[in-house]
């Protein structure tokens, strides 16, 4: 008698104590998708202006170019002076990067290099690039 | 007869010369807590100086003073050290701080000032004296150095990317004798009520990086760009009659010297109502130590950050307008 009500006692605390331990549904309704990878390879270099007084601004990916001119960006970049390779993750498809840079000169030496205006003027770069499941593109923004 | 005085000698002895009792109150001086940080961005320091007092089941035993102030004949100075020579002597004046709305079990709530600027990388000793115990309690800390953030810069040109795709780095100099970084943001939104429209501003403290032992000259660290979101969402009350405006992010990092790194340490790892709190006050407890802050002004936000704060799954409630102004959803 007593080994009976042992075993149900036993039962009773593996079927109450051991259930499905709740956990948070972050990750619902999300499912991995295929990707490739694009490198941007953001050096500064520029014909008139030396680089030191040149910063990385701005770097956006969109769908379309219109999108771009839009601002309806799908990734950014906290671009910094500390870091020349910025990497995304992208599905499969066609994509249009831009990539802004800023000069820093006093006076008119950055109107003279081309930059609209003058300290603060930025300079834009926008292209097309094609990004393959499993592979790596390759961009480098090159200013005028 | 001898056997029964022997007898009646003994049991007088156990029943009445064994007394076993302990008074737990024991009566003993206060002792002093302190918590001194000097502000090496400020020429304004403050001390806070409190003392403890003992209670018998809740109640102040008679006679005993349940203020947690000493008495304003304390003099609380803090000594600049150059070469182990007193170089200068700033001395500490209380004054009556006004309390938020609340509850305090203490009318009064006082907090020492003193008008000077922190040296970096210089030796402080603080000294209270307090004539009502003939007491003098002391402590020691180095300043920590000056350092400089070497990213994010440049808000005129560059917005903040506040989302997980890619996480903002700040990076910044080593800070000297600095064994505890903070990183956080200074946010300034507007909020539109029904009359009227007020700027405000929100702290949004992110972790602490503990470099105890480091000799890097340069640091580095990626935020969770979801607690930003997170602590917004929390701090911030939701109001459906209130519209909220993002105008424009802060980032800071505040480096503490070594004392405050193992206080911060020792209370962010010990369990809750720990007695073994880290002290550096000899003859009380507390802490004194220094801070730096490096602060960079008016960041924007990319246009995704601000549509995030507008519409996201944590700070939807909020009420933020998104990129162009408005609410549509």
């Amino acid at each position: 008698m007593k080994s009976r009500y042992l075993i149900i006692l036993l039962a009773a605390l593996l079927f109450t104590t051991c259930g499905k331990t709740d956990v948070p549904d972050v990750g619902d309704g999300i499912e991995a998708k295929p990707t490739g990878t694009l490198n941007v390879v953001f050096k500064i270099s520029h014909p008139w202006i030396p680089v030191n007084r040149i910063v990385r601004a701005e770097l956006h990916i969109a769908t379309t170019g219109t999108e771009i001119y839009k601002g309806n960006y799908i990734q950014s970049a906290n671009v910094s002076n500390n870091q020349e390779l910025y990497v995304f993750y992208l599905e499969p498809g066609t994509y249009y990067y831009e990539a802004v840079i800023s000069c820093l000169c006093e006076g008119d030496s950055c109107s003279g290099g081309g930059f609209p205006g003058n300290k603060w003027g930025t300079k834009h770069v926008m292209d097309k690039f094609a990004i393959t499941e499993n592979k790596v593109t390759q961009v480098v923004p090159t200013f005028q | 007869m001898t056997k029964i005085l022997f007898a009646a000698l003994t049991l007088l002895l156990i029943c009445s010369g064994c007394e076993t009792d302990i008074d737990v109150i024991h009566e003993a001086d206060p002792t002093p807590i302190v918590y001194c940080i000097l502000n090496q961005d400020s020429t304004t320091q403050y001390l806070r100086l409190s003392r403890s007092y003992l209670t018998d089941q809740g109640n102040i035993p008679i006679g005993e003073p349940d203020s947690v102030l000493f008495s304003r004949a304390t003099k609380v100075a803090i000594e600049e050290m150059i070469g182990g020579e007193v170089t200068n002597r700033m001395f500490f004046t209380p004054f009556d701080v006004v309390k938020d709305s609340g509850f305090f079990p203490v009318r009064e709530h006082w907090v020492y000032r003193a008008k000077f600027k922190v040296k970096p990388d210089t030796d402080y000793r603080l000294v209270i004296y307090m004539d009502e115990y003939d007491k003098i309690v002391y402590s020691t800390c180095y300043s920590v150095g000056n350092f400089d953030i070497l990213n994010p810069l440049y808000p005129e040109v560059r917005a903040i990317h506040m989302l997980p795709d890619h996480n903002l780095n700040f990076l910044w100099t080593k800070s000297n004798n600095a064994a505890v970084y903070q990183i956080g943001f200074l946010m300034h939104y507007l909020e539109i009520g029904e009359d009227q429209a007020v700027e405000k501003k929100i702290l949004i403290p992110l972790s602490y990086i503990f470099y105890l032992e480091s000799t890097d000259n340069r640091f580095s660290y990626s935020i969770n760009s979801v607690k930003f979101y997170q602590y917004l969402a929390k701090s911030l009350v939701a109001d459906p009659l209130v519209l909220r405006k993002f105008l424009s992010l802060d980032a800071l990092i505040i480096s503490g010297g070594q004392e405050l790194g193992y206080y911060i340490n020792m209370q962010e790892n010990d369990q809750i109502f720990s007695m073994a709190d880290y002290s550096n006050i000899q003859s009380g407890v507390g802490v004194f130590s220094s801070k730096v802050i490096r602060k960079i002004d008016g960041f924007s936000l990319t246009e995704q950050s601000i549509d995030t704060l507008a519409y996201g799954k944590l700070t939807n409630n909020l009420n933020f307008v998104d990129r162009t102004g408005t609410r549509n959803r």
